[in-house]
């Protein structure tokens, strides 16, 4: 192959790439786009703007609740997540004992599960434990699908601090809380973070748990998408699917500043 | 005190994953029960003789194992290239790269996938221009059929793939790809004798993850296929919420799981060889 044909066909492949993660985009652009449509009919606006749908989801009851719900789940959820992640993290980079690498695995597992399966096992369960209908069940499942993501990420930070300073902190007449109060956690505290904005938007996004385990009182906004996305074709399920990408943004940007804030 | 650390992580996984999955094996095993959710007390392996016995059972684990592996294949063919690319962008670029590939992944699997339905209707932009260019005599079947599917689950996990080559990528020492060429390789020889072969491992590994989610493939099929597209996953979820027969969409989900596991272990096999072809260990 010449010098030149080999170069043309560099440039080629450079720009498919470009299209290709404009294509990429495009699908969710397309949605934001929609979501402004001032009619009933699937058209994106060109000339008239409208606000129609935004204020049709804030308006209603069914929508304003799912939010919340969402909000509420998330929320719950990331407590589960980031005290059991950050738990297992400082157990296998602190500390070495029998069946580390068994409990490091074992945190993985639920990566490997599809949502479905999950969710058709944890029905009979949460109906059998008394939970059906809690926030809490919706918030103990999406802990678990954000428990090993936040894990991974907690032991790379962990696992990059320096125990010495732990020691040095401990030989100094600290406590072991204290040490992890002053010294460890100070440390990880981006990684924490990070955790806490990732176990949140896994949960404002999660939806195959969600339908499985949301009762007409505790639907998230997803699950509550969820029969529009099959029965009616309007844009509204544009404007809110776009607010809940609203909420995510709004927990990233509270994070953001916290960090900003304590740096 | 390590365990006592672990105490939050191991109860959860052992109420909310290890329990529902052990219950999901007894209620598969139930009896089925026109009024409730299962006969309480029996043993039957009714569901299960049905999937694997009836042809439709059968029909379904097949196609969830095709598109699975289409998925997977397309996800690593698409990944490669374009982590290859984002790999070689400068700093900033390879950054705002990497968000565009994240991104739909921060906003809802409805929003994206509507977005996708909408581009890919009737009267939706792809096919308009398609119809303008006198490409199509009338609109393609892009969605509720096998091709929005394919392009339903690919937009999905195609993403995953690029996130674990991108780093492969930069872990490759470029003074290899330097030697290379000044012993006088060509560019296309630099790339094929050495960052190929150190690029497979992580190829491999993209491979394996992508299978194992496109196996589970759920909303795509839902959302752009038709009847002749539903996956175990698909059927999990009809059988137990929609027509509330919990042994049969226990026993679906049991099936669905040793289909994930033995396409793993299937995979392990291509998989070692592409570890064994990059030459990991010599490196």
């Amino acid at each position: 192959m010449s010098d030149h044909v080999s170069r043309w066909l560099l440039r080629g492949g450079q720009i498919l790439a470009v299209l290709l993660l404009l294509a990429m985009l495009a699908p969710f652009g397309y949605a934001v786009w929609m979501s402004f449509a001032p009619g009933e009919l699937l058209e994106p606006p060109t000339g008239h703007w409208s606000l129609r749908w935004y204020r049709e989801v804030l308006g209603s009851a069914r929508w304003t609740t799912a939010l919340r719900t969402t909000a509420q789940v998330a929320g719950m959820s990331v407590i589960g997540s980031v005290a059991g992640g950050l738990g297992v993290a400082l157990a296998v980079t602190r500390y070495r004992f029998r069946g580390r690498p068994a409990l490091s695995g074992a945190v993985l597992v639920p990566l490997f599960v599809p949502a479905v399966v999950l969710g058709m096992g944890l029905l009979p369960l949460v109906r059998a434990a008394g939970l059906w209908g809690t926030t809490a069940s919706l918030a103990a499942a999406h802990s678990l699908v954000s428990l090993p993501v936040v894990f991974l990420l907690l032991r790379s930070a962990l696992a990059q601090a320096d125990p010495d300073l732990e020691r040095a902190a401990r030989g100094l007449g600290a406590g072991p809380v204290t040490a992890f109060r002053r010294v460890t956690l100070p440390l990880v505290y981006p990684a924490v973070l990070a955790g806490v904005v990732i176990a949140f938007i896994l949960s404002v996004n999660e939806f195959v748990l969600a339908v499985f385990l949301s009762t007409p009182r505790t639907r998230t906004l997803p699950a509550a998408l969820w029969p529009e996305s099959r029965d009616k074709e309007t844009p509204l399920l544009a404007a809110a699917s776009c607010l809940s990408v609203l909420v995510a943004l709004a927990g990233m940007g509270l994070s953001a500043w916290l960090l900003r804030r304590r740096l | 005190m390590p365990w006592l650390l672990a105490a939050p992580a191991v109860v959860l996984l052992a109420g909310f994953f290890l329990g529902p999955l052990l219950l999901l094996l007894r209620v598969s095993l139930y009896e089925g029960s026109g009024s409730g959710f299962y006969r309480p007390g029996t043993w039957s392996a009714d569901a299960y003789a049905e999937l694997v016995g009836e042809r439709f059972g059968r029909g379904i684990i097949a196609f969830t194992v095709a598109l699975g592996t289409g998925v997977a294949a397309l996800s690593v063919l698409i990944g490669y290239p374009l982590a290859l690319f984002i790999h070689t962008l400068p700093r900033r670029a390879k950054w705002l790269a990497l968000a565009a590939v994240v991104l739909p992944k921060l906003a809802n699997v409805f929003v994206v996938l509507y977005g996708v339905n909408l581009l890919l209707g009737n009267s939706g932009p792809v096919n308009r221009s398609l119809l303008w260019l006198g490409l199509a005599t009338e609109p393609l079947p892009l969605t509720h059929s096998l091709t929005g599917v394919l392009i339903a689950e690919t937009y999905l996990i195609l993403p995953y793939a690029v996130l674990v080559l991108v780093p492969a990528f930069d872990r490759i020492d470029p003074a290899l790809i330097a030697a290379a060429r000044g012993l006088g390789a060509g560019p296309w020889a630099a790339f094929r004798r050495v960052t190929l072969p150190l690029s497979l491992p992580a190829v491999a590994v993209a491979g394996q993850l992508c299978l194992i989610w496109a196996l589970g493939a759920f909303v795509g099929p839902i959302l752009l296929g038709g009847p002749d597209q539903t996956t175990l996953a698909v059927l999990v979820q009809r059988h137990g919420l929609e027509y509330a027969d919990w042994p049969r969409g226990a026993a679906t989900a049991v099936l669905s799981l040793l289909t994930i596991a033995v396409c793993v272990a299937v995979y392990a096999w291509p998989a070692g060889r592409l570890r064994r072809a990059g030459g990991a260990g010599d490196v």
